[in-house]
């Protein structure tokens, strides 16, 4: 049966009886009138009608004739609980899903994939069910009346894309439902929809989009969350650390949008599996390969080209994807140095992945990332003397993950990791046929082991528990010293500046995601981390605590609590994500950052589920943070720890509002933030309280992307947030030495100019007989605004004059994309 | 080598950059009254008095001679001060450093607080301690390669030390290459320090300086060691040893990391530290002692 349109109820159901000639009889009288949206093709009577009554808790029997609706009754507790479980992929690529909801409607029974794609749902048994899975991208699919749920029950997703001409049911569960808070997703088509800049879109700028993310300067990617600080945020890819996700000095992300297939921040009410940073987990997902063709996709920008292939090894058993992206302007200027000179600056990516289903309960993953910026400068090496120089740093992270689905209740992954940034700056000093190099580096390189379970105990407990245990080398700075000098021959020494301090990381996790009712579901867990350098240990339990209660079927009240602690610092004065900044633990003499949060707020899903809205208040406490002492600027190779200030405090504080649409044409967001975030260091602003400097009081982003067409589509993003705050020289005067001095402001007391900006994006997208291609045409700072990057004074003249420079003005720029 | 990396980059996005003028809404006064006093026991109390300048002024702020000064021991009201002298500072704007002297020798345990005024500017005031006096017991075989004394610690309180190893010959030079900066009065800076009572990484090493707070002391008798070695001779190199009012010491702290860290881009800076309220300045004590060591 075909029906379609927006109907009150009354006159859908006068509908449904003329069309099919039947009587609707009401053995209730509280049935209230209302209007309902049908997008429908070919689906059962029974299954309209199901989409229709089951949020709004009637049930319906069909009899000869008639169909009979009634209040329904409440699910008996005694029925048969049944469990179902298996996996969500895409149906054209056989990709799993990740963070696709699976639910049964009106019910409160719902679960979402995991990392895997796996899920495991439990509920009592009826003989009427209709079972949805649904992700974002995605069309729903709608299982109906599942005669009696198999052990394992796979969906497999359409891309709405692939379906634009269809007719799908609009029935959608989304955030409101779910105990955990402060999250949000983005997929990769997400992300592409939105401005480029350069040429190239980028996830963590996509990010800093969302409400409670603020952007620590002009152009950088490094974000902070929620007032803390940028090395408190955890940034995984497939699960492993990236120390540093800038290339270009911030500029861009180590993070290829072709390589990635799902992106999930999570801002607060940490659950107990994440642990080791206080403010924020980005995940970032690669793409698994697809197991059914071969298929690769690329494009070229003002910066840099890219190319990504994957396709199966063996079909619907094993697949591969692989990435690769380059930028290219030294390459275009290099004809034109001078002979014998060559210098430039460029940077990669290279992402691989495999995939082998082994067996239906097994499955293998070999994921792997390299990323290098390389900048340098080489004389002629023809000359009888000269002197090169070379600057290079980047991540390679690998990670090797088994799946296995010990019962339909029972899902464990083991992942080995390893993870590690460089930084090395080189010089090359050659005389005659002798070679003289000096090297520094810093390093951090982790090695790690986790065990994690996913185990649905019955239809009220859903219990994910693990272990993990993680390596760490810490090299601050180290100078090599080699030569072909003959009579040196011997030397060939590393120098410690700073010792190599080699850590211990184990963490353990339980948390129970408890049903207790239709309308409350809570999320208790621990985690416990132990951390031992040289001779100190750490450790600390750290409870989690979440629950949502449904106000109505599509209003839910959530909130959380979180104590986290955090081993590891950033050293850092720009925290804009400079390859000098320097990864530190804890030590005898540091402490760990420790931090108490807490959240509360309301999702609120409306207009057909397209619409949904969220707000939270936050309150966040931190502890044990680190700075530099006032005279210490770029991480000193020798004695860091006496280089910096301990023991400082913080907190943030603050109301978040997220209001986001999805449909099929349009999709995009509002994101607005009022908070206040302040430091205090014994050391520092005489021991006051003083703003953080990304204290930014209000942060506005709006996102929008619509397509008018087939073809054409366009994308816009506005953002404004308050100044960032800055200690400025106000006045001069002779000290009690007869020198005369400098006085500041109070620390942080001064609030750049506002920061606003509108990007563009236009996108031609053409179907071929090859596949795909598409022409972008993105404006950055489309109405030229002058943000503040940095405030200087002129010292040239009779007078200091304060200076603002401002990075990118109005900046064009273009891409070509394909796929195939 | 990293910060040159820094500069680098900062050189890099100014030249990709666009600036132009803006107008600075401070968070703060620019223009201000400033005292600063150091106060000796036994000594008449001095203190001089000028004004801060805006920033964006470059011309040096000028010293006051209108002021209306008060002196207070331990809160009790004891004298006022007069204009006593004139003393040569190019800091200045005149050149000429207004000073006013009270007729009042400090006394020890007491406590002072300075009030000054002028025409323009409201009351504001600064109040210390006095710094204790220690005893220094010169090692008869301190040398040009070699210091030591005595220092016979105050039980019972806290007190802060500042050693200066002062030169004032300019040929001076550790042979080890551990001078990081020569200031103009040619100080050097104690990276020798070689002792088997104290060493630099629980003291604190700033610039050219030592700074030592009580916990290395803690009311003992300690002996203090110093091996210099210099390429040349040295001529008239004394060493001073001084106990200081925590003001004083904050103040001497911040002060030598302000006059070391001037240029840098990135680090914070240093604000150099202020007792005075309602103004600028220090009012602080300290009690000295010179060693002369001969070539």
């Amino acid at each position: 049966m075909l029906i379609e349109g927006i109907y009150s109820s009354d006159t859908l159901i006068e509908i449904i009886e003329s069309k099919l000639d039947v009587k609707i009889s009401f053995a209730s009288k509280n049935f209230k009138n209302q209007n309902f949206e049908i997008k429908s093709s070919t689906l059962k009577v029974s299954t309209i009608l199901k989409l229709i009554f089951d949020p709004l808790l009637f049930d319906f029997v069909i009899r000869p004739n008639k169909i009979l609706i009634k209040k329904k009754a409440a699910i008996n507790a005694n029925s048969t609980i049944v469990t179902m479980s298996g996996f969500v992929e895409d149906l054209e690529s056989g990709e799993r899903l990740i963070s696709a909801d699976v639910f049964i409607p009106g019910t409160g029974y719902g679960t979402t994939t995991n990392t895997f794609g796996f899920y495991s749902l439990s509920f009592p048994y009826s003989d009427s069910i209709i079972i949805v899975a649904q992700l974002i991208g995605y069309s729903p699919l709608i299982s109906s009346l599942i005669e009696r749920p198999t052990e394992n029950v796979d969906f497999l997703l359409r891309t709405e894309d692939a379906l634009l001409n269809e007719v799908v049911i609009n029935v959608k569960e989304s955030a409101f439902s779910k105990t955990q808070m402060s999250t949000v997703k983005l997929n990769a088509d997400q992300i592409k929809a939105m401005p480029a800049f350069m040429g190239e879109v980028d996830v963590l700028k996509a990010v800093k989009f969302l409400a409670g993310v603020q952007s620590v300067g002009e152009g950088s990617v490094n974000y902070i969350v929620r007032g803390g600080n940028p090395d408190q945020n955890l940034i995984l890819l497939d699960g492993v650390p990236v120390y540093n996700v800038s290339h270009l000095f911030g500029i861009f992300s180590v993070f290829n949008i072709d390589a990635i297939k799902h992106v999930e921040l999570t801002k607060g009410g940490f659950p107990a599996h994440f642990g080791g940073r206080l403010s924020s987990v980005l995940e970032v997902n690669m793409k698994e390969g697809n197991l059914k063709e071969f298929h690769g996709s690329g494009g070229f920008g003002l910066l840099s080209a890219k190319l990504a292939l994957e396709g199966p090894i063996v079909k619907d058993k094993a697949s591969f994807m692989i990435s690769g992206r380059r930028t290219y302007s030294d390459l275009i200027y290099r004809p034109f140095l001078t002979d014998g000179l060559d210098a430039g600056y460029y940077f990669t990516d290279l992402n691989a992945k495999v995939n082998w289903k082994l067996n239906k309960k097994n499955r293998l993953y070999l994921s792997f990332y390299n990323g290098l910026d390389k900048a340098f400068d080489k004389e002629d090496p023809q000359a009888n003397s000269a002197f090169d120089a070379e600057l290079k740093w980047g991540n390679y992270t690998s990670a090797l993950r088994w799946n296995h689905l010990f019962s339909s209740k029972l899902f464990g992954n083991l992942t080995a990791t390893f993870s590690r940034f460089n930084f090395q700056i080189g010089s090359f000093y050659r005389y005659d046929s002798i070679t003289t190099a000096i090297n520094y580096f810093s390093r951090i390189t982790d090695y790690g082991i986790k065990y994690d379970f996913d185990y649905q105990y019955s239809n009220v407990h859903s219990i994910k528990t693990g272990i993990s245990y993680t390596y760490h080398n810490f090299k601050p700075g180290a100078l090599s010293l080699s030569t072909t000098a003959s009579s040196l021959q011997d030397l060939d020494s590393i120098l410690n500046l700073a010792p190599p301090t080699f850590t211990n990381d184990f963490s353990l996790y339980i948390e129970d995601s408890w049903t207790i009712n239709q309308r409350l579901q809570l999320n208790l867990g621990t985690h416990y981390a132990a951390y031992l350098v040289n001779n100190k240990f750490y450790n600390s339990l750290q409870p989690r605590l979440s629950g949502r209660y449904l106000l109505s079927p599509s209003w839910s009240l959530k909130a959380s609590y979180v104590y986290m602690e955090q081993y590891i610092h950033l050293l850092t004065n720009s925290a804009i994500g400079l390859p000098t900044d320097l990864w530190v633990t804890s030590t005898e003499n540091i402490d760990p950052q420790r931090s108490h949060q807490a959240a509360i707020g309301t999702t609120l899903s409306f207009g057909k589920s397209k619409w949904e809205f969220t707000n939270e208040l936050f309150y966040k406490d931190l502890k044990g943070l680190i700075a530099y002492k006032p005279s210490a600027s770029i991480a000193p190779a020798t004695n860091w720890e006496n280089q910096i200030i301990t023991n400082g405090k913080g907190s943030a504080y603050g109301w978040e509002s997220f209001l986001r649409y999805n449909s099929k044409k349009t999709n995009g967001w509002v994101a607005y933030t009022l908070s206040k975030s302040t430091r205090q260091f014994a050391e520092l602003n005489e021991g006051e309280k003083f703003p953080f400097k990304y204290d930014r009081r209000h942060d506005l982003k709006i996102v929008l992307n619509r397509h008018f067409t087939k073809k054409f589509s366009l994308g816009l993003t506005w953002i404004f947030n308050t100044g960032i705050r800055a200690t400025i020289p106000i006045s001069t005067y002779v000290d009690l030495n007869g020198v005369k001095v400098i006085r500041f402001s109070k620390r942080n007391d001064y609030q750049y100019p506002n920061y606003h900006r509108l990007d563009v994006n236009m996108n031609w997208k053409k179907k071929t007989n090859w596949g795909e291609r598409n022409w972008g045409l993105s404006i950055y700072n489309a109405y030229n605004r002058r943000n503040p990057f940095l405030i200087y004074f002129d010292l040239s003249g009779t007078s200091r004059n304060a200076n603002q420079i401002s990075l990118f003005p109005f900046l064009p720029s273009f891409y070509y994309n394909f796929k195939f | 080598m990293m910060k040159n990396v820094v500069i680098l980059f900062v050189l890099f996005l100014t030249l990709a950059a666009c600036t132009e003028p803006i107008d600075i809404d401070y968070p703060e006064a620019t223009e201000n009254l400033v005292l600063n006093a150091l106060i000796s026991e036994g000594d008449t109390i001095k203190t001089t008095i000028s004004k801060s300048q805006p920033y964006t002024v470059i011309k040096s702020p000028p010293s006051l001679d209108d002021g209306d000064l008060d002196l207070y021991e331990n809160n009790s009201w004891v004298a006022k001060a007069y204009l006593c002298e004139r003393e040569l500072n190019s800091s200045f704007a005149s050149d000429t450093s207004y000073i006013y002297c009270f007729d009042y020798v400090a006394k020890q345990n007491k406590k002072y607080t300075i009030e000054a005024r002028t025409d323009e500017f409201e009351m504001i005031k600064g109040t210390t301690e006095l710094a204790p006096k220690i005893e220094v017991i010169v090692n008869p075989k301190t040398s040009s390669t070699f210091i030591g004394f005595t220092i016979k610690d105050n039980p019972n309180e806290i007190n802060y030390y500042h050693f200066q190893l002062l030169s004032s010959d300019s040929t001076f030079g550790w042979t080890d290459q551990l001078i990081t900066m020569s200031t103009q009065d040619l100080t050097i800076e104690m990276i020798g320090f070689n002792s088997e009572v104290v060493s630099i990484p629980d003291g604190e090493n700033i610039g050219n300086y030592a700074f030592l707070t009580d916990e290395l002391f803690n009311g003992k008798e300690k002996n203090v060691l110093i091996s210099l070695s210099f390429s040349g001779n040295p001529l008239n190199l004394s060493f001073r040893v001084q106990s200081c009012s925590r003001s004083y010491y904050e103040f001497l702290r911040t002060a030598y990391n302000r006059y070391t860290n001037t240029n840098d881009v990135i680090s914070p800076p240093t604000q150099v530290f202020s007792n005075v309220s309602n103004g600028y300045g220090l009012v602080g004590s300290n009690w000295d002692t010179v060693i002369n060591v001969s070539n």
